[in-house]
């Protein structure tokens, strides 16, 4: 086993899995989606049930007909609409905790993590990738840190100094303090908890898209999200500070640098509605 | 509360290009911290204080009141104060260029430089205040992107700014822009004063 596999299995706080979504993720991505086996997976969760069909009757889709259960939800909203409520109502849990140990609080974890959820999607769907998958590892891409942090409000310091006084990227300082980052722990978790390999990919190296070989579109499209989540100031803590932008990922996907002022805006536009529709703290409850 | 080292209140100086003003923040270079030699901000703590949206501007004679910005990333803020009126104004630009999408700039001008800065310059003479009178703070535009040609919006915001001043006579007080910091700018309307804060980061400069 992996020295980090060993780390994880050690590790005193593991976020819930979110179980659904990477059986979901491959229900969608067949040409002939079954909605039965829609509506049978995600009613295996009752909170998750629940939720969702308290978003389905909340102001924001303003139906005069309340929709009664999960089959009427998917059939009135679509698939693309289900997941993306599915994919926040368990992204919101797994991003639950606390994380004291990045100088940031849950509120803008969650912020930012929907943030480079709603760029990578539309930075996909610009560029013809699985939009799905590319808003998943959008929403989990910092799941990593979440792990990490528990073990890491002694060295906290210590990481920031790393950081501010030595120009390190966050990755460099994780790894000179750590002795792990928390993309590839991240990508380590999420392929413990059986998402596909594309996404497991784009969470791992989200940093360094390049070297995600068959999957460095997908990583891309996350690294991007992640840069336009910044550029829109939804950071958080320290993390402004240790992130390198570059052009790789531009260069990759085929985009050109022109084409971000305008993905700047939709993600803005987008975020906006989103925001509403989950309304933050009611989501997580 | 964090003072700058500098001494006393900078000179201010006619901006005609970026590197006009960073000679005015008196640091040479983009990511420049520039500071006044105005009281600590007591009042800031005080009385009102208004957030505005991204690409949003709000003016203001109500003394009591503090205007201020939600998290600028690469975004610009821009303070702009008539101490003889007592007015001021706060804008927060996401981009430089309103070709990108023209439909957004006629709805909200603010979120772009060279449309918000039409539509701050008129908000403020509504209010009585003379153009040639104010004073700019600027702050955010984190430059995130290193030096390989990609479009970098803060120091594009950053560039636009300085040059539509600069066509219009008008001057940069003082400013706290670039870097990896993700900040929010705030403008006591009473005293005209101005403080930047940094996210995660206990630390707040008084422009």
């Amino acid at each position: 086993m992996n020295e980090l596999d060993d780390y994880i299995q050690r590790v005193k706080y593991l976020p819930p899995a979110p179980r659904v979504l990477p059986q979901l993720l491959l229900l969608l991505g067949k040409p002939d989606i079954d909605s039965s086996r829609v509506v049978e997976l995600i009613t295996y969760d009752a909170a998750l049930t629940a939720n969702l069909l308290r978003f389905c009757n909340s102001a924001y889709f303003a139906s005069a007909t309340p929709v009664a259960d999960l089959e009427e939800a998917v059939n009135r909203l679509g698939f693309q609409l289900v997941y993306r409520l599915v994919a926040g109502l368990s992204g919101a849990r797994a991003l639950a905790p606390q994380q004291k140990g990045y100088g940031m609080d849950e509120g803008q974890l969650w912020r930012h993590s929907v943030t480079v959820a709603v760029a990578a999607q539309l930075v996909a769907e610009e560029t013809g990738d699985d939009a799905n998958v590319a808003f998943t590892a959008g929403l989990l891409h910092d799941i990593g840190k979440v792990v990490l942090a528990g073990g890491l409000e002694s060295a906290y310091t210590k990481l920031i100094e790393e950081v501010n006084d030595r120009q390190h990227s966050l990755l460099e300082a994780e790894k000179a303090v750590l002795g792990v980052q928390h993309a590839e722990i991240g990508g380590r978790l999420l392929a413990r908890w059986k998402f596909p390999a594309s996404l497991v990919a784009a969470v791992w190296f989200h940093h360094h898209p390049a070297a995600a070989d068959a999957h460095a579109r997908l990583a891309s499209a996350v690294y991007l999200g992640n840069l336009i989540a910044h550029f829109l100031g939804h950071g958080y803590g320290h993390q402004p500070f240790a992130l390198r932008g570059r052009a790789d990922a531009v260069r990759i996907l085929g985009l050109r640098g022109d084409d971000l002022p305008r993905l700047m805006l939709q993600t803005w536009e987008q975020y906006d509605s989103i925001e509403a529709l989950f309304d933050v703290q009611s989501a997580r409850g | 509360m964090q003072r700058s080292s500098a001494d006393g209140p900078l000179e201010p100086v006619m901006v005609q290009s970026p590197e006009d003003a960073c000679r005015c923040a008196g640091i040479n270079g983009f990511a420049a911290l520039a500071v006044g030699g105005k009281p600590a901000p007591r009042d800031i703590a005080a009385g009102e204080h208004r957030l505005i949206g991204v690409g949003e501007l709000a003016v203001s004679g109500d003394a009591s009141l503090t205007l201020g910005t939600q998290p600028l990333g690469a975004g610009l803020g821009v303070a702009a104060y008539d101490a003889e009126a007592r007015v001021g104004g706060i804008w927060h630009a996401l981009l430089p260029d309103s070709t990108v999408d023209a439909a957004r700039a006629a709805a909200q001008p603010g979120m772009f430089v060279d449309t918000g800065i039409l539509a701050l310059l008129h908000a403020l003479r509504g209010i009585g205040a003379r153009p040639l009178r104010l004073q700019f703070h600027l702050a955010g535009a984190a430059q995130i992107m290193d030096a390989t040609g990609c479009f970098d919006p803060g120091r594009h915001n950053f560039e636009a700014l300085v040059v539509a001043l600069g066509r219009r006579g008008l001057q940069i007080r003082a400013m706290e822009t670039g870097g990896f910091a993700n900040r929010t700018l705030h403008l006591h309307v009473g005293s005209g004063c101005v403080l930047v804060k940094t996210i995660g980061r206990l630390k707040e400069t008084v422009l």
